[in-house]
């Protein structure tokens, strides 16, 4: 079953490469557009009338800008930055962000939060596509290697730090991470890449976008990939290789000067593989080689209604499906998902926008003797409204924003999240901002339905078990940002925060059958956390630019007195205290480009994790308008290095190793 | 700890960026690069150049064959920067000559003015002030063609778009060729 399953992988991505080829003969017969992707004319004046009109110009002024005058700690990825990081996968591109801790667990998994609190199931982020929620509903984590999209078409990665839980979403505790694709009229034409090296074995992603009629666009998507595995500390092979297919579409259409709608959707099919170590019967451990069934889809409508410049009504709804059929366990889970929003200005000074969220998620779980649930089936319900009211004090120059989030969930009942904010603008070039706010995480379907065996040897039995009393983890977050365009070379963003949590989880022993220990899932833990998170970007030459990002972290947890949790729970050392991360970009004459990437992230000491310094050089050449050619070198310093350990959730730690592929990008 | 000393150094100049740097920033922003110069503004200026190439002012507009397109900002704007730099850049046979206006009663001579969205509270007035000046009235802000200005900038989907109030071109006896019409958004608001 399992290994026919592969070959259908190797079925539909062998196809897609060969319908690759044959696309790119048959639209290289077609026309050639003007195409300004890469690189502008130094002299835009030279430019016809129709040429300046295909100029794509938001993603470089217009939202930047916006994230500027924001009152939050925002961070925004471009396109420019994904391409020139040269990463083949969302959680890699997340490396650059000050704030946000990335590690590679093995060659599919990765340990991803923002402020702390790091696990390969880091809870307290919500991480969004197109305004589609997809972290798990089962433990409110992310599983990375189902999130994914053609990287080409991403417009932007917003990484909001702190708590965005106003208007976001539930689970927005420490951040949120929106990845934004581009609309479907300008991804028109043509893309294909493909490549392969030591690691990435090989991969291809394939776009055609057109129109329909005077007023729509849509574009079609495939992807296909196969990693090879990773060697654990031992120099043995980590069994953790990688190998996935998806496809998509997203249609826009302007129905009419006011009203637009979005239709878009994926499915995916992949295998994701690894090895742990665990019970796998009453008194017996053993090493388990893991294959990991995945596959899902989703599908998304959007209508956006425009009144004004500042008033619209946006009505979404969205349907995900996603399974995953492993050792560790098999789930089902799907969501069906309302969003309305509504945006008006009240007089001069008011700008209020105001929703209400409705989710329904209905699971099927499948127990093992590892990991088991009770129901195993199971419906849950989350209601959310929230308000805001943008307040202006001093036209361009002073604002106030409150609001705050008010929810129903089935797990821990109604909870209010509100948040102030203020935004203080001196001029044009400098920003100040300052802001409190609560933020809620909700128990989880997992956490309240759970029971876990770590160790199962003969007369001696450890499992955690969930609590169906337990309270929302909760945050009270004050953070303070600054940011200035300080010269029109230089821009710099200086955020610092302290967080207050209550009521974080522990494990409680309790009272259990002869040669069985038990705890069971608590909230008796607090912790205050605070940072200092600095980016820049330097554009030293208009053919040179660095940016660079800073990172300050520190927490402290502390047990209540009645908890009795072993010390480990203290997690104090998940996190890097310091981490620093550089970029290059360099163009040179003849349409190349160099691009570097250094980064160091400090140990992790609970997890005895070292410190490391990664290099990732690119090296890219526009051949022409259509053809770009380049080579990636990544974690060039090093044959390997350990970013992470898991072993607490029994799963293999394996090295990240050095790599090195070539890609080649055809456009039409 | 592998990289010790690296660490150290690491971050002895995290904490100086980080806490200098807001003490320099406000010394430093005070340098009179007012606005970003962004791609947005220099698309809009380059739009400008061509919108010359394709306009045909009335005959007594020019004092000779080769005298400049005389270009006038009003207001202050993120496109002041690219539009200075059209200064000296030509059009059949001749230059652009781009200044600021600085009293809008003294606009005599000008072909071209673009309005700044800084001054979008007195647009009526401004478009009264230039009617039948044989002015090419260019400007960045919603209802701007509406209000019988002839040209107005918009973006959409991330890319420039232009609109043109024909009967405000009319009003101002400046002829738009029609290539340029073809490309635009047609604003049909009556203006006399």
């Amino acid at each position: 079953m399992k290994i026919k399953h592969t070959n259908i992988q190797w079925f539909l991505g062998g196809s897609l490469g060969v319908l690759a080829l044959l696309f790119c003969g048959v639209c290289t017969a077609v026309g050639e557009p003007i195409r300004m992707a890469g690189k502008l004319p130094e002299d835009l004046t030279r430019l016809s009338l129709e040429q300046l009109m295909d100029i794509e110009v938001t993603s470089v002024s217009k939202k930047p800008e916006k994230a500027t005058e924001a009152s939050a700690a925002v961070f925004v990825i471009t396109q420019e930055d994904i391409r020139r990081s040269g990463a083949t996968h969302i959680p890699e591109v997340l490396r650059m962000v000050p704030g946000v801790e990335v590690a590679r667990v093995d060659s599919n998994k990765w340990a991803v939060s923002i402020r702390g609190f790091n696990s390969l199931f880091a809870r307290k982020l919500l991480v969004m596509i197109d305004g589609r929620s997809v972290y798990t509903g089962l433990f409110s984590g992310t599983f990375w290697d189902t999130q994914d999209t053609a990287l080409e078409d991403v417009e932007r990665i917003e990484v909001i730090r702190g708590p965005g839980a106003t208007v976001w979403g539930v689970n927005a505790v420490n951040g949120v991470i929106n990845i934004i694709t581009k609309n479907a009229g300008n991804t028109q034409g043509g893309m294909i890449s493909a490549g392969g090296g030591n690691v990435e074995q090989g991969f291809t992603t394939m776009r055609y976008g057109a129109n329909m009629g005077d007023n729509a666009h849509y574009r079609v998507y495939g992807k296909w990939f196969n990693r090879d595995s990773f060697e654990d500390p031992n120099g043995v092979d980590s069994n953790d290789d990688w190998a996935a297919v998806r496809g998509g579409f997203r249609m826009d259409w302007d129905v009419s000067e006011n009203n637009t709608v979005t239709f878009q959707g994926d499915v995916y099919d992949g295998e994701s593989k690894g090895r742990r170590f665990g019970p796998v019967a009453p008194g017996v451990m053993a090493e388990i080689l893991d294959e990991e069934d995945v596959n899902g889809g989703n599908f998304l409508a959007r209508w956006t209604r425009k009144y004004s410049d500042q008033s619209e009504v946006k009505v979404q709804t969205y349907f995900t499906n996603e399974s995953r059929e492993g050792s560790l366990f098999s789930q089902e889970i799907n969501i069906f998902d309302l969003d309305v929003q509504h945006r008006l200005p009240i007089g001069e000074a008011h700008d209020v926008v105001w929703g209400i969220d409705g989710r329904v998620m209905w699971d099927e779980l499948e127990s093992t003797f590892l990991l088991s649930f009770n129901p195993e089936q199971d419906t849950n319900y989350f209601v959310n409204g929230f308000i805001q009211d943008q307040i202006t004090l001093i036209p361009n120059r002073l604002k106030f924003t409150l609001g705050t989030k008010l929810g129903y969930n089935s797990f821990s009942g109604w909870e209010v999240q509100p948040s102030g904010r203020l935004l203080w603008t001196p001029d044009d070039k400098q920003t100040v901002w300052a802001s409190a706010s609560r933020a809620v995480r909700t128990p989880s379907r997992l956490e309240d339905s759970y029971t876990l065996r770590f160790l199962s040897v003969p007369f001696n039995t450890i499992q955690a078990v969930g609590n169906t009393e337990l309270k929302a983890e909760n945050l009270l977050a004050y953070e303070m940002g600054y940011r200035v365009k300080a010269t029109k070379n230089f821009f710099l963003d200086i955020t610092t925060f302290f967080n207050v949590y209550n009521d974080l989880l522990t494990s409680e022993p309790v009272a259990s059958p002869p040669f069985v220990t038990t705890t069971q899932a608590s909230n008796l833990m607090k912790g205050e956390s605070w940072g200092v998170e600095v980016a820049s970007t330097w554009d030293v030459f208009d053919f040179w630019r660095v940016k660079a990002a800073f990172t300050w972290f520190e927490l402290d947890l502390f047990l209540d007195p009645a908890s009795q949790s072993p010390r480990s729970t203290l997690a104090n050392g998940n996190s890097p205290q310091f981490q620093v991360n550089v970029r290059s970009y360099l163009d040179l004459p003849g349409g190349w480009e160099l691009d570097t990437a250094l980064n160091y992230v400090d140990e992790l000491p609970d997890l005895g994790v070292e410190d490391y310094v990664r290099l990732d050089v690119r090296l890219g050449w526009h051949v022409s308008e259509q053809v770009e050619l380049s080579v990636v070198g990544q974690n060039l310093l090093e044959p390997n290095h350990q970013e992470f350990d898991a072993f607490a959730g029994g799963i293999n730690t394996a090295l990240v190793p050095r790599s090195v592929y070539g890609k080649v990008t055809l456009r039409f | 700890m592998k990289y010790k000393l690296l660490r150290h150094w690491m971050v002895a100049f995290g904490i100086l960026w980080g806490w200098c740097a807001p003490l320099a920033g406000p010394a430093l922003a005070q340098e009179k690069t007012a606005y970003a110069a962004s791609v947005e503004y220099e698309v809009k200026a380059a739009f400008i150049h061509n919108f010359a190439r394709f306009i045909n002012w009335p005959e007594d507009s020019f004092e000779s064959g080769s005298s400049p397109v005389r270009v006038g900002i009003l207001g202050t704007g993120p496109i002041d920067e690219a539009l200075l730099e059209l200064n000296g850049k030509e059009v059949h046979n001749r230059t652009l000559e781009v200044t600021k206006v600085r009293n809008l009663q003294n606009t005599d001579g000008y072909h071209i003015i673009f309005v700044n969205p800084s001054e979008k509270n007195r647009v009526r007035s401004i478009l009264r002030t230039l009617k039948d000046a044989g002015i090419l009235t260019v400007g960045d802000m919603p209802e701007f063609a509406e209000r019988c200005g002839i040209i107005n900038f918009y973006l959409e989907r991330g890319r420039v778009r232009f609109e043109i109030n024909v009967s405000a071109a009319n009003r101002q006896n400046v002829k738009i060729s029609s290539k340029l019409l073809k490309l635009a958004r047609i604003v049909d608001t009556p203006c006399d």
